[in-house]
């Protein structure tokens, strides 16, 4: 019994949660932040984990990242006095949504510790195999 | 040594600390994508294909067979039941941690059995004393 595979699983979930904690973190962080010197307004991103056929066995499927971005319309705010206001005083900023961003960060940090747990489990499970037929 | 109940128990154990720790690795992979599009959680059947073999293991008259039928039993990969849209999709990850701490504690039970196990082959071999 390879219990390293175990082990990646549990990690494997461990890095995807908490590269949607940096994808949160950065989506809340240029919620307000407004078009760069080329025009370029930030987007929202997303991550979206597949489950991968990996380590060659269909027993064990780790999860796979991917980071897409949410192609949505930019959020026009009414701010006739800001500098970068278009003719009718609107100002374009990205379409982040606060609820959608703390459930994520919420389910991110509840799903880390889950995987966190089943990695100890495996680490109980492995030590206690070593213990067989010890005095 | 190698005949009888002797045997059985060992190969039992083993049969069972090995389903446990594929179960392990199934927990860990449902877990770990519990935030996975269109994943599906798994589970290993098990007990119901042991429950198969246990006729025979029960009975005495065929301790020879038991071997032999404890061998036909493989733990099998299974898919949990997906309700109607939106009842039961994904992983529940409550539930998982239910079946996780069960299983390791369903582990150690196995190992501690096994190591009962050795120590009456111990004491047997030292002629009961020390």
């Amino acid at each position: 019994m390879n219990y390293f595979s175990a082990f990646e699983i549990s990690a494997s979930g461990m890095a995807f949660e908490r590269l949607r904690l940096d994808v949160t973190a950065m989506n809340l962080a240029n919620a307000n932040s407004v078009r760069d010197a080329q025009g370029n307004l930030y987007q929202p991103v997303r991550v979206v984990g597949k489950a991968g056929r990996s380590f060659g066995n269909y027993l064990q499927q780790a999860v796979v990242p991917h980071i897409v971005a949410a192609a949505q319309a930019p959020r026009l705010v009414h701010e006739p006095n800001h500098p970068l206001a278009d003719a009718q005083g609107f100002i374009a900023m990205p379409n982040v949504n606060p609820v959608d961003e703390m459930l994520n960060l919420v389910t991110a940090v509840r799903g880390y510790e889950a995987n966190v747990r089943a990695m100890n489990a495996a680490r109980t499970m492995a030590l206690r195999a070593l213990e067989i037929g010890a005095r | 040594m190698d005949s009888g109940a002797e045997a059985v128990t060992s190969q039992l154990v083993r049969l069972a600390l090995d389903a446990a720790s594929m179960r392990h690795r199934l927990i860990a992979g449902n877990i770990a994508n519990a935030h996975s599009e269109g994943f599906r959680p798994r589970r290993l059947d098990f007990e119901r294909q042991l429950a198969g073999a246990r006729e025979v293991l029960l009975d005495r008259t065929q301790v020879a067979s038991s071997s032999r039928a404890l061998s036909a039993v493989r733990p099998t990969l299974a898919y949990d039941n997906v309700g109607p849209v939106g009842e039961r999709q994904g992983v529940r990850v409550d539930e998982q941690m239910a079946l996780l701490a069960m299983n390791t504690l369903h582990y150690q039970a196995l190992t501690t059995a096994l190591n009962k196990k050795i120590a009456i082959l111990a004491a047997a071999i030292s002629g009961g004393g020390r």
